[in-house]
């Protein structure tokens, strides 16, 4: 059994508000191993994101990781200062975001946000210049000299996310993370850059973790799917198994909340009543009670995550009992 | 139009509780000390005002000239003997005098003018801009004291001096929020319905103004103060022999060196009474910003 | 395209504005009870008869209907004749010459010394917000803003001049070319004082844009990049608040053009403002009439300046 690239133990992630501190990520577990993709999916308000931010010790006040541990490469994150960090920063781990017009500075030219990630890690200028240019070629950026000297707001939405990305690859990080990065454009574009970061990321053996809200983005993207609600993990396994066989009940919802062209007899984009629980509001049980349709009396009490088949689900109820 | 529309249409549109921004105002530190500070000079002011000084504050006493800080001379003598307290009261009670009469003309007039610009459009907007485009291009003091000097000195003409500077302020402040205003749905709805215009302006434009132009009359006081006194200090202000604090630190110029309570009093008076306006304005702004609805 | 027709709506939005303001000066000054000619003349104007007074009138055309005396003014200025001083002789345009450039480099100054105390103390407020350091950054600036400028001058020359025994200003003011320390020593203190009061506003909306831009998303994209602190503070905070700081600081040079008259009559500084000042003190229209025109002229000239700042500063504003 190789080491996990990633592997996050019992992370709690604390909103400190003025009426008093909320748990967001309630002690969630999970691992990557080296070479894999894993989808994180879930509604806004799983705490995926902020999970994410978490690993990159990205959280600023009021929020804050107030429990567990988060392990790269076996190394401690919330153990090293705060100078060490900015060295694995862009470097060992790197992001993507979802907005790139708001997430590139809108006063500096394209290619040299590109090139300070790598001069912020002590690239001398003409190296960095060098492989700015490279890597924006290898993110598919039509003629990569001329757009490295435009201004953010003078590209279009795909090409502003491929510059993005391309910060995010200077540095050949070991673990890539994608936070909804096609949500802000177009379809046509999203499947584009989809496409791209699939491609670079096997091409490279990267390490990859998508995080979405799309179960059918990542279908055939990743190897593995970890599913969120409401701050908890609710499943875990095999992408193959989610699609297929899926053990939770939210799951289940998720999927057949997909539009399906094919299949004229569900409805389309079947929308799961009601919303998902907001910081302030604690839940008796299982967070996804209030909504399940197979929700029993076991549910006032919280499941844990439990091996099931290939993978790993918190819930009392097991599909064969489905209504 | 059913009562209940009627009713629904007037429930739709509530501005800010005021008995929770009252609270908040108290709550802040700048609000705190804005009230307090303010108190302090209007209590100084009103009692000068029904004459309850220590002296006259314009009779001489030349025996007792340049005295420093005493018991029978709280805050010293100036060069002609007068108690520098209750000329400093006294010229508290000029400086708001002229102060307040020039900000409430300011902004009746600007609020009028502004709301007016913002919701008949067009026809008044154009020749309305264009005057508060000259009145912006004068720095505000250089306008002020050019206005003082073509009239016969009183306390009025100065007051309305300085009303004219500030005009535009209100003018611009409270033409955006009408201008915002009048695309909002109830607004729009409202003049579908058939409601009077003036009905729309009285019972839901100005109430909703109405703190941005709170805020705005406090930071004009202390404005309104400073440009005041510095006008008293270059001796176009209120005429002699009425206290001015502008003019008593004129006069005390050349005197400070020696006798440094004739400069203190009136300065000291002054810095304090506006920096309580500008924390009550600020505690105000605060208290009345709709973001801090959400956490009432 | 875009770019040549906003700049000549500006243009003539400020030539409006500047006729404008051409109308309200001379108005203001022709409503003075007492005109030009016994103001000038003091006492003697009542030992002249009649006929003399009504002689001279018609020399300095005050005889003549309002309107044509204005447009009679407003060509003349057009032709570069911006009127004589009664009591000196000396032309207004001279005058100007001689006074226009001690005004802007006390203008230049005093935005040296107000941006290089407020943006600084903007920062560190901005820093930690709600903190001690920041009520206590707030409290200067503050302060800043409530003492008057007249009483902060006083204060200044009081102190330093009768109690240090240094008063730079007491002696003729020296030009920079002729006596450059003693010209710097003479602008000092004046500096400091209209600085002061620039510095305050500086400092607020320094605070306000850097806390604004800091919660944006590119300076999280640039911590995640491993970017330096300090690099993030210049390159991405300060660099994108300063569209609002320029704003403020165009503002408030204006207001320094006339807080200038107070300082300068403080100090004696043989600036524009105090050309004006004593040109009211005096009655004299011509003086004061171009003066204004002028003053009002170089407000116009900074906002102007400040415009094409914003776009050296922003690429977004070039594209219209």
């Amino acid at each position: 059994m190789t080491e996990p690239l990633l592997q996050i133990e019992d992370l709690v992630v604390t909103l400190g508000a003025r009426t008093g501190d909320h748990d967001i990520v309630h002690g969630i577990s999970l691992r990557v191993q080296p070479g894999e993709t894993l989808g994180v999916v879930g509604e806004s308000g799983s705490g995926k994101t902020l999970t994410m931010l978490a690993v990159m010790r990205l959280l600023s006040p009021p929020l804050a990781m107030s429990r567990g541990s988060i392990r790269l490469e076996g190394e401690d994150l919330a153990a090293l200062s705060e100078s060490e960090m900015r060295g694995v920063r862009g470097r060992k781990v790197a992001m993507v975001y979802q907005d790139p017009m708001t997430s590139l500075n809108p006063l500096m030219r394209v290619g040299d946000q590109v090139i300070e990630a790598m001069t912020a890690h002590g690239v001398d200028d003409d190296e960095a210049r060098r492989r700015a240019l490279e890597t924006m070629a290898r993110v598919e950026l039509p003629d990569p000299e001329r757009t490295s000297r435009a201004y953010p707001h003078e590209l279009s939405g795909g090409m502003r996310q491929r510059a993005l990305i391309a910060t995010a690859l200077a540095n050949d990080p070991t673990l890539l993370i994608a936070d909804e990065p096609t949500t802000a454009l177009d379809v046509t574009i999203q499947r584009q850059i989809l496409a791209l970061v699939k491609h670079l990321s096997d091409e490279f053996h990267m390490t990859t973790v998508w995080v979405t809200h799309d179960l059918g983005v990542i279908a055939r993207l990743v190897d593995r799917v970890v599913v969120m609600y409401g701050g908890y993990i609710v499943e875990d396994a095999p992408v193959d198994q989610i699609f297929h066989a899926p053990q939770h009940p939210y799951t289940k919802r998720l999927l057949a909340s997909l539009p399906n062209p094919a299949d004229d007899s569900r409805p389309p984009l079947a929308q799961i009543p009601g919303r998902p629980p907001l910081p302030s509001e604690s839940i008796e049980g299982c967070p996804f009670r209030p909504r399940c349709q197979e929700a029993i009396e076991s549910c006032l009490t919280l499941p844990s995550l439990e091996p099931r088949l290939e993978g790993a689900v918190a819930c009392w109820v097991p599909p064969e009992r489905w209504g | 139009m059913s009562v209940n529309e009627v009713a629904w249409l007037e429930a739709e549109d509530t501005p800010p509780q005021r008995e929770s921004t009252w609270r908040r105002l108290l709550a802040s530190r700048s609000g705190q000390w804005g009230l307090i500070l303010t108190g302090i000079v209007l209590g100084l002011a009103l009692l000068s005002a029904i004459g309850a000084t220590p002296y006259d504050p314009i009779s001489q006493r030349p025996e007792d000239r340049l005295q420093g800080p005493s018991l029978a001379y709280l805050l010293g003598t100036d060069l002609f003997g007068r108690d520098v307290l209750s000329r400093s009261m006294a010229g508290v009670t000029s400086s708001l005098q002229v102060a307040v009469v020039a900000v409430f003309i300011s902004a009746v007039l600007g609020t009028f003018f502004g709301v007016a610009s913002g919701f008949y459009g067009n026809r008044v907007r154009g020749p309305l801009n264009a005057l508060t485009n000259i009145l912006f291009a004068f720095p505000p003091l250089l306008l002020a004291l050019a206005l003082a000097s073509v009239a016969t000195r009183n306390w009025f003409t100065v007051a309305v001096a300085i009303a004219i500077v500030y005009i535009p302020i209100f003018v611009r402040v409270t033409r955006a929020p009408v201008l915002s205003l009048r695309e909002t749905d109830f607004i729009k709805a409202a003049r579908v319905l058939g409601f009077s215009s003036n009905r729309i302006l009285f019972r839901h434009v100005l109430p909703n103004i109405l703190p941005i132009v709170i805020v705005q009359v406090t930071l004009s006081m202390s404005w309104a103060v400073l440009t005041a006194a510095a006008l008293s200090y270059l001796g176009l202000g209120t005429p002699p022999p009425t206290p001015a604090l502008g003019s008593m630190v004129f006069e005390a110029k050349n005197l400070a060196a020696t006798a440094w309570w004739t400069m203190a009093a009136p300065g000291l008076v002054l810095i304090v009474f506006v920096v309580g306006l500008n924390l009550l304005g600020d505690g105000l702004r605060d208290a009345l910003d709709p973001r801090n609805e959400s956490n009432a | 395209m875009i770019r040549g027709k906003r700049v000549a709506r500006t243009l003539a939005e400020a030539t409006v504005t500047l006729v404008g303001v051409a109308v309200l000066v001379f108005v203001m000054m022709r409503v003075v009870p007492g005109d030009q000619i016994t103001a000038s003349l003091g006492i003697e104007a009542g030992n002249m008869t009649e006929a003399q007074i009504d002689a001279l009138r018609a020399y300095y055309g005050i005889d003549q209907p309002l309107h044509e005396q204005f447009f009679g003014w407003i060509s003349e200025v057009a032709s570069g004749n911006l009127g004589v001083s009664q009591r000196t002789g000396q032309s207004v345009l001279e005058m100007t010459a001689n006074s226009l450039p001690v005004t802007i480099e006390l203008a230049l100054f005093a935005t040296l010394l107000g941006v290089l105390i407020g943006v600084p103390l903007g920062m560190i407020s901005a820093s930690r917000p709600n903190s001690r350091r920041d009520a206590g950054a707030q409290f200067v600036g503050l302060a800043a803003l409530s003492v008057p400028s007249f009483l902060l001058g006083a204060l200044l020359l009081t102190i330093v001049a009768r109690v240090l025994r240094y008063n730079p200003n007491a002696m003729g003011y020296a030009r920079p070319f002729e006596d450059l320390s003693l010209n710097l020593q003479q602008m000092l203190m004046p500096a400091i004082v209209l600085g002061f009061a620039l510095a305050a506003p500086i400092m607020r909306t320094t605070r306000s844009a850097i806390l604004e831009v800091r919660s944006q998303d590119f300076v999280r994209t640039a911590i995640g990049k491993g970017v330096s602190p300090m690099r993030i503070q210049i390159r991405h905070v300060l660099h994108n608040s300063l569209v609002p700081i320029v704003t403020m600081t165009g503002i408030q040079l204006g207001y320094l053009l006339g807080g200038a008259v107070v300082v300068e009559q403080i100090f004696s500084v043989p600036g524009i403002g105090r050309q004006f000042l004593i040109g009211m003190q005096q009655k004299e229209y011509a003086v004061v009439q171009s003066t204004v025109l002028i003053i009002a002229l170089l407000f116009l000239l900074v906002n102007l300046a400040t415009d094409l700042l914003y776009r050296v500063i922003d690429p977004r504003v070039r594209s219209g």
